[in-house]
């Protein structure tokens, strides 16, 4: 039993406990003191006695019945009769990581989180947030970016460096979640790796934070980019010593990285710093009621009334940009799957070849660097296809699973189904599919994003007769596609916008701040 | 059995108690070496080329005509 959730957004404070295989459960006050009163040998009776005493109201011994059998057993926060103990799911949340695999045992973590425990003292935290603050003012308005870039631009064996110092620079990011945690005196768990949504990813399990209070909460939110910002410093020292112009580009690339972070609708640091400051511990569990409360002829949701007056208005707002942005970007990205597929083959093809003529000429370095690029584009192509994968799969359950026993229900959904995927099949199919890689033309504009819409729009219009005459927008001419004219079949000279792997959209589908 | 006891609590009541599992906290730090970013943001910035000078964007709005008759004595 883990207490109180403290500092949280809800009129009636929840309750957190933890069970034997690490789930971690929200509860009202009074499924919690039923189940902290629940010690085995007590009967029914005994545990209404100390429960109403607590809780300041009658509870019965057929209420203490009631919710044990109906409510904490099911949840497998209190064994059978008998001993044994319900083996449930664990959730599978919206946007959660994928392919996940643990690295670093919990003992290991603990060890590495002592000897980073004084970067959090807090002296030591005000004059590392100057020193940050004087080295951006030093980049940005003494020394200036342009010598670092020009030297990644003009080098590419560079990157490799660039790339070494960024995932040495994520992997203390994590520690510095994980030494947050433990400053706040709650325990982290594994670290490990994974993939999230396209891009492969560090993690943490700092699941035992929620028992920290909201300055606790926080502070392991923020601790990763705090960690960055520390590497910064370090690099920035290096360079001071050695004047490798390289560290610089690094710099600015990890300040790109931590606006990433902030991010607030992914499940990324922007997200739980919302979650905390709000004290609403998973707010995409709220989309849902969110929205159905949103309907002016809808009771609000009781997991919406829940919420504190303010809390309800923020956790609306965000749930509405939220829904938008992935909405967008998952409709943008399925519009645009072959363009997104022509670059990703166009990249495939050059780095390959310039891979084999690299170690035909010996330059080993060149060779590993192609070599390290064709995994990095593999990974988020991988990652996409998985993620429609897991989509598909998501929305047949639930469309079976929900309309069970309602045939016209069944039927409706899976006709809707059988609509959006012709729309995609119109989208993907030649020649409103165009597989050429971006063009040096193409902005990327959101107003671009819309164009192949119109033309997948003009196409299912195309195919419904009474339809042609109805819309007069319908014209085979609006058909192909502005945003990836048929142009350039290699990629640009620019190394870093040509053979980056990350500069293709199937790196980047989202429209975010940064890469 | 105290008098506090005895008079419980409601249907109601008892199914408004709800628990949900939380989702566990991973966070995560994305490996992205994406440098075009930055790049190109110098580039708007217009610092990577020497001697650098912002770029003009001049259109012209002012109409023109053009014909094949020679122009007046």
């Amino acid at each position: 039993m883990l207490g109180e959730y403290k500092d949280s957004g809800f009129k009636e404070p929840p309750f957190l406990a933890r069970r034997a295989d690490g789930q971690v459960l929200q509860l009202p006050r009074l499924l919690y003191l039923v189940a902290a009163s629940s010690d085995g040998s007590r009967s029914y009776g005994q545990i209404a006695e100390a429960v109403s005493e607590q809780f300041g109201r009658g509870v019965s011994a057929d209420n203490v019945q009631t919710l044990v059998d109906s409510k904490l057993r099911p949840l497998g926060v209190l064994a059978a009769p008998d001993g044994s103990s319900l083996k449930l799911e664990r959730p599978n949340p919206l946007l959660a990581l994928n392919f996940k695999t643990a690295v670093i045992p919990p003992a290991l973590v603990n060890a590495v989180t002592t000897v980073f425990r004084p970067w959090f003292w807090p002296l030591v935290v005000v004059a590392a947030l100057a020193g940050f603050f004087a080295l951006d003012w030093w980049l940005f308005f003494v020394h200036g970016i342009a010598q670092g870039l020009r030297h990644l631009v003009n080098e590419p064996v560079f990157f490799l460096i660039v790339f070494v110092l960024v995932v040495l620079s994520a992997a203390l990011h994590e520690c510095g979640h994980a030494t947050a945690c433990r400053y706040g005196g709650a325990h982290p768990g594994v670290m490990g790796v994974g993939i999230y949504l396209v891009w492969p990813a560090f993690y943490t399990d700092v699941t035992d934070a929620y028992r920290l209070g909201k300055g606790g909460r926080l502070r392991t939110d923020l601790g990763g980019v705090y960690f960055n910002a520390l590497f910064m410093l370090g690099a920035l020292g290096i360079y001071l010593l050695t004047h490798f112009e390289v560290l610089i580009a690094v710099i600015l690339l990890l300040q790109f990285e931590m606006l990433h972070q902030f991010l607030p609708f992914l499940r990324l640091d922007g997200y739980y710093v919302i979650a905390d400051l709000t004290g609403v511990p998973d707010i995409f569990a709220r989309m849902k009621p969110v929205l159905l409360s949103l309907l002016p002829w809808r009771k609000p949701d009781s997991r919406v009334t829940v919420l504190k007056g303010w809390v309800r208005i923020v956790v609306t707002a965000w749930v509405v940009l939220t829904v938008a942005f992935i909405l967008y970007a998952y409709g943008v990205m399925l519009l645009h799957m072959p363009t997104i597929v022509g670059t990703a083959w166009a990249s495939f093809v050059d780095l390959v070849g310039g891979a084999s003529i690299a170690v035909q000429h010996g330059q080993i370095a060149s060779g590993l660097f192609s070599a390290l690029q064709l995994v990095l584009l593999a990974l988020p192509i991988l990652g996409l296809v998985w993620m429609l994968v897991r989509l598909v799969q998501r929305l047949v359950l639930l469309a079976w699973v929900r309309t069970r026993g309602r045939p016209l229900h069944r039927a409706t959904s899976f006709l809707v189904m059988a609509a959006g995927a012709l729309l995609l099949a119109l989208a993907w199919i030649p020649p409103q599919g165009n597989y050429q890689p971006i063009s040096p033309s193409a902005h990327g504009t959101i107003n671009e994003s819309f164009d192949n819409g119109g033309a997948v729009f003009n196409g299912v219009v195309r195919l419904v007769p009474p339809l042609r005459d109805i819309v007069p927008a319908a014209s085979p001419s609006a058909a192909p596609s502005s945003s990836a004219p048929p142009v350039l079949p290699s990629p640009a000279a620019n190394p870093a916008a040509s053979s980056s792997p990350a500069a293709t959209p199937a790196a980047s589908p989202t429209p975010s701040p940064s890469p | 059995m105290s008098q506090l006891q005895k008079a419980g609590l409601s249907t109601e009541e008892l199914e408004a108690q709800q628990g949900e599992q939380l989702p566990d906290r991973e966070q995560m730090s994305l490996i992205n070496a994406n440098v075009a970013a930055p790049i190109n943001a110098a580039i708007a910035l217009n610092v990577l080329s020497d001697g650098s000078v912002a770029y003009a964007n001049a259109e012209q709005t002012a109409p023109i005509s053009q014909s094949n008759l020679p122009p007046p004595a």
